[in-house]
């Protein structure tokens, strides 16, 4: 059963250090992920890491982490689904790619923006 | 002349003989700032008044300075550029940022990063927000139907380094891009333009919704894909 919440913790790690990649991009309709990615030297290094320690905490410090070590089959299911967080992106980008329509359904700003010439000149 | 592009001389206003305090001034002035190109002969409330237009007109406003009259001006506008080496000391103070080299180059250079921080700032929230919305609807819902945390503290505690600390180092520092086009000027540069635009919802939804319906299937299933199944609710967490 340690197995079972280790690759719960694995997928969602995973999924969240490939969303870190596709979190980059902010415009409406930004696929180029590939594009100024090597431009930071610490997200590189961050990623890396990251990367990495995952694989040990998994595989490795089991005690600490209460994780227990995981089969090749378990490794390529929480890997496939971390990649299918950059997927799910890929998709919303495409499914909702009217601006026109999904800009207004999307917009979820609650406070109304401050008014300009707020000031005390003209009080 | 050169300023002005050869255009006719009208649009360089004299600002003692046409601005004066008066009720409808701000009338006059609202109309008249757009075409403005040099101000002539101004005083400081002058300066001031010509800022105050500008952001009633739904501009942000620089003001380069370096003199006691321009303290006014620096406070009032959105940005205060002063001189380091030529500036006086109480324009230094009145002002945001200060060249130290006295190079009006250095006003682009500002800008630049300027616009990275808050493209910084709303990558670091892209990512953030959806890791944590996820990350608690997961905790409290295996706790509310298992009796436990799916994660472990030491766990929980790796997950919120990422999510805070690296993510910071990572994704929060990353340089100003040299492309033009991914710079997207029109899109997220207006002054009304929010933190969180409506693609930057849209992506947090849809990342958050995939990777919690992704969680919860895997919470209630994974054990009987890999053939290692046994009681979710009996079994006695973290023997």
């Amino acid at each position: 059963m340690r197995q079972h919440f280790t690759i719960l913790f694995n997928t969602f790690v995973l999924m969240n250090l490939f969303n870190q990649v596709a979190c980059r991009k902010l415009g409406w309709a930004d696929f180029k992920i590939h594009r100024n990615f090597f431009n930071n030297f610490w997200f590189l290094i961050v990623l890396f890491g990251e990367f990495v320690a995952q694989w040990f905490i998994v595989q490795v410090f089991n005690t600490i982490f209460r994780t227990a070590p995981l089969t090749w089959p378990m490794h390529i299911t929480c890997y496939i689904f971390g990649a299918g967080a950059l997927a799910v992106h890929f998709l919303g980008k495409i499914i909702f790619d009217d601006k026109k329509v999904f800009g207004k359904v999307f917009d979820l700003n609650f406070n109304e923006t401050n008014e300009a010439g707020k000031s005390k000149f003209f009080d | 002349m050169e300023i002005l592009g050869g255009k006719p001389t009208k649009e360089i206003i004299n600002g003692i003989e046409k601005w004066s305090y008066s009720a409808d001034m701000k009338v006059i002035i609202v109309e008249k700032v757009q075409k403005i190109k040099v101000l002539a002969r101004c005083l400081p409330e002058h300066k001031f008044a010509l800022i105050v237009a500008l952001q009633t007109a739904g501009s942000s406003v620089a003001v380069t300075a370096d003199g006691l009259n321009d303290v006014d001006a620096l406070k009032q506008a959105n940005v205060g550029f002063c001189m380091g080496q030529s500036g006086c000391e109480i324009a230094k103070d009145a002002s945001d940022i200060i060249f130290l080299d006295d190079n009006f180059n250095s006003v682009f250079k500002a800008t630049i990063w300027g616009r990275n921080i808050i493209d910084n700032i709303r990558k670091f929230l892209q990512f953030q927000l959806a890791i944590n919305i996820v990350c608690v609807a997961i905790v409290f819902l295996g706790g509310a139907t298992l009796g436990n945390s799916p994660f472990s503290v030491i766990q929980l505690l790796w997950i919120n380094m990422i999510m805070d600390t690296f993510a910071a180092i990572g994704i929060a520092t990353e340089p100003p891009s040299t492309d033009e086009a991914d710079m997207n000027l029109e899109e997220r540069r207006r002054k009304e333009d929010k933190i969180i635009q409506p693609g930057m919802w849209r992506n947090i939804l849809i990342q958050t919704a995939y990777q919690f319906i992704i969680l919860v299937v895997m919470l209630y299933s994974v054990p009987w894909w890999f053939n290692i199944g046994y009681d979710l609710v009996d079994e006695d967490f973290y023997a």
